[in-house]
């Protein structure tokens, strides 16, 4: 018997997943014959971002032609500013991407690389100019760190079909082909799993079985995974999804997928007695009884065994463990996270997880571990830091958690930080005490920051996730949540804000006219929709939340350390941050070490000369206003999918129509190759650094400018050698 | 360098400081861009997603 478990893109690229470890340690144990697993994620980043597979994709945009018949247009309108935002960044930098992507790779694979901040935001950087390149040749389709999107909406089945035989725009055909299938054939297995989890894989995993089926159309291919919680039953009201597939599993996967091998494994294929599972008897859709959820006191710990572990996009694994399952809580109204993995919550005794963590520690050589649970409870943040201790662990961990007032005394925050704790994120979601008791959370604002500053003080750093646009809550409530939250900042160091989603699954939507929903926008097409606009009786409408929204992540920028300036560990947030914190030892560390460090200081050299390692593009329009245009039509776009700003189509022909084109003036792209930045020049300041050669004073070099502007061009040369523009021999 | 604040423009008036006046000079400048100097001297980030998105973070 060969179980194949796959973990299709896309997931973040920079640690693995806990669904296949845990349901590969499950059978392992019961001993089902080979298990493998194939992260096919970060299998897929790795192949994508290579220096042949980004060459091809070089190669393919260029031969599209398109910038210079762009330049030497008079205007452009929205769809040009679009290609010339895309192509003008590949003129300049695509060489050079293709060059150093391998480079770029192995800084965020190498501890000393990776910890000096430097190299990792070139690294960064070049990570996500690689991915636009990449995602250029199959546009519109968009490859980023945390998304993939496609002019396919993942909420219309027809559509996701149609999407798995796109070549043009649907990469992973490529990429399953030539590196999934091969693979797959030399394991030649017997059941395939294929967990599904996030929107993003939907395309992928669905691509995938398509592509299995057609290669070998016996081996049985499940599918598994929190997704299914809200989609599996409208999905298999799609008769074509019963080609590529065979069953779902619901809920919990262990038991099921269990049975099933042994189904299997035993000729007898019998899938009526699998509970859980969803399955086409060639008649009609079958749905087994759902069994009870497992104590996860039985289970083996998670088995990483066979992942590409050094192919993640971090120079440390940080492993994710499951202490808990379900959320002990569990009445938020907005929270649907407690159907994806069933009814109950239940908790793993403490000194299995202890004893976890050293067997993981011990074989994975890493000391880092991210909690993938709802939230702590409250007796095991009370005694899981002394176990900890007492078991002599040197570990370092995170994890979220409800802000519970009275059970997070700072006693227990202290041993938490002394127990390794790093990070905690907790969900505040409003200041406002109405609104926190609409959304039954349970908890009381002021005590809530009690709790924050009790965090701080211990040395733990503090996420706080908010959510805007609840329903009847006003902008006025909202701001004040904002103003709570930058009022307490010196305690906070992260804040994730979102806005509120309408999600079927949840309380809220059952009980929707109790929260003043007049009316929801059900998409006719889309078979799959789970989230709704809808229209509110009271409080801020959908539009005012987004750009409450915005004000929020505008005011966030402009507060908080770790999201100012070019600073890249939250985008990586998955576990770079919580790395470079552990690195560091405290968040203060962190702040003067690394995120607020003084730069060098060099002498503003006489005669300035323009570094060697700067490459330039002259452009026949302004890229930095294009950018600041493009952002605010998407940023004035109530956004219609859920998680995807990809321009809709009729949406594009509309601003083509309608919105002012854009004129002409000339800039120039200024690409760094220490940092990795691209800048865009005004002709002006583009002037001022070709003047920048070594042979003129500063007087010189801005003697040519007209009187009055004379200030304006000497400020301009300070910001180039502020900026790290200038050769630093030049100083004498 | 790349904080918002760099995104201010700051400019004068290009039509009290005409660009031939600059070519003039008897240092001569590089080529004079197609559309003349306006002495905005500004240099902003060229990012394509201005702002990384907060909610896409959020969720994976």
């Amino acid at each position: 018997m060969k179980v194949a478990l796959i973990f299709p893109p896309q997931g973040h690229f920079t640690q693995p997943y806990l669904s296949l470890p845990s349901l590969a340690a499950y059978l392992r144990a019961h001993n089902v014959g080979e298990v493998h697993q194939l992260d096919e994620s970060i299998e897929a980043y790795d192949y994508f971002l290579s220096k042949e597979r980004l060459r091809r994709s070089l190669e393919h945009v260029r031969a599209g032609g398109g910038l210079a018949a762009l330049d030497e247009k008079d205007t452009l309108t929205f769809s040009d500013m679009e290609r010339y935002q895309t192509l003008s960044e590949i003129e300049l930098i695509g060489d050079e991407l293709v060059e150093r992507i391998e480079e770029a790779k192995h800084v965020l694979r190498t501890p000393a690389e990776f910890y000096d901040y430097e190299r990792y935001l070139w690294a960064g950087r070049t990570l996500e100019q690689g991915l636009r390149l990449f995602s250029a040749e199959f546009a519109p389709s968009r490859l980023t760190p945390h998304g993939f999107v496609t002019r396919y909406r993942v909420e219309r089945s027809r559509e996701i079909l149609a999407a798995t035989a796109d070549e043009k725009e649907n990469p992973f055909i490529e990429f399953f082909r030539e590196h999934t299938l091969p693979r797959l054939k030399a394991i030649d297995p017997d059941l395939i799993g294929i967990s599904l989890t996030f929107p993003s894989q939907a395309i992928p995993a669905f691509t995938l079985a398509r592509l299995i089926k057609e290669w070998k159309p016996s081996v049985h291919i499940t599918v598994g995974g929190g997704l299914l919680a809200y989609t599996a039953e409208k999905l298999s009201k799609r008769r074509e999804i019963w080609n590529v597939i065979d069953s779902f599993i619901l809920l919990e996967g262990e038991g099921p997928l269990l049975a099933l091998c042994e189904e299997i494994k035993s000729g007898r294929r019998d899938l009526t007695r699998i509970s859980n599972l969803m399955w086409h008897d060639g008649a009609q859709v079958r749905r087994n009884d759902q069994r009870d959820p497992l104590d996860i006191k039985t289970l083996p710990t998670p088995d990483f065994d066979g992942l590409p572990l050094d192919k993640y996009f971090s120079p440390e694994l940080v492993l994710p463990l499951a202490i808990t399952r379900g959320c002990y809580w569990g009445k938020c109204v907005f929270c649907t996270l407690y159907t994806v993995i069933g009814p109950g919550y239940r908790g793993r005794a403490i000194d299995q997880t202890v004893a976890d963590m050293r067997v993981l520690s011990e074989k994975y050589k890493t000391k880092h571990f991210y909690l993938a649970i709802e939230d702590l409870p409250p007796n095991m943040a009370a005694r899981l830091p002394q176990a900890i201790l007492d078991a002599g662990l040197d570990i370092d961990w995170w994890c979220d958690a409800r802000l519970e007032h009275e059970a997070f005394t700072q006693e227990v925050c202290d041993a938490m930080a002394k127990a390794g704790c790093k990070r905690i994120a907790f969900g505040f979601e409003s200041s406002s005490q109405r609104v926190l008791a609409r959304m039954c959370k349970g908890i009381d604002p002021d005590k809530s920051i009690e709790l924050v500053r009790r965090v701080r003080k211990a040395g733990i750093s503090v996420t706080l996730y908010v959510m805007t646009g609840f329903p009847t809550e006003t902008r006025d409530e909202a701001r004040e949540t904002l103003q709570t939250i930058l009022a307490n900042r010196d305690a906070i160091q992260e804040v994730s804000v979102r806005v509120f989603y309408l999600d079927e699954t949840s309380e809220i939507f059952k009980r929707r006219s109790e929260f003043d929903i007049l009316e929801i926008y059900p998409d006719p097409e889309a078979d799959l929709q789970v989230y709704y606009d809808f229209k509110a009786g009271s409080g801020m409408t959908r539009r005012e939340a987004r750009e409450q929204y915005l004000e929020f992540t505008r005011a966030l920028r402009s507060h908080f350390p770790v999201f100012q300036n070019t600073n890249m560990l939250y985008h990586e947030l998955k576990s770079h941050y919580f790395l470079y914190l552990a690195k560091a030892g405290s968040w203060e560390q962190l702040v003067s070490d690394v995120l607020e460090r003084p730069r060098a200081k060099t002498s503003d050299p006489r005669r300035p000369r323009a570094r060697s390692a700067l490459l330039k593009r002259a452009l026949g329009f302004d890229r930095a206003e294009i950018d600041q245009r493009l952002s605010s039509i998407d940023s004035h776009t109530l956004r219609p999918r859920y998680q995807s700003d990809l321009v809709e189509d009729e949406d594009r022909a509309r601003f083509d129509r309608e919105l002012a084109p854009q004129q002409r003036a000339d800039s120039t792209l200024v690409y760094d190759r220490r940092t990795g930045e691209i800048q865009c020049f005004s002709a002006a300041a583009a002037f001022l650094l070709e003047r920048c050669d070594g042979t003129r004073t500063v007087e010189q070099i801005v003697e040519v400018v007209p009187q009055p502007a004379q200030d304006l061009a000497r400020r301009c040369v300070e910001q180039l050698s502020q900026s790290g523009y200038f050769e630093k021999e030049s100083a004498s | 360098m790349s904080s918002p604040e760099h995104k201010r423009s700051e400019e004068v008036d290009p039509k009290s400081t005409p660009a031939k006046d600059a070519a003039a000079k008897s240092d001569a400048p590089p080529p004079a861009p197609k559309t003349g100097l306006n002495y905005v001297f500004k240099i902003a980030p060229a990012d394509p997603k201005n702002s990384f998105d907060f909610e896409d973070v959020a969720d994976k």
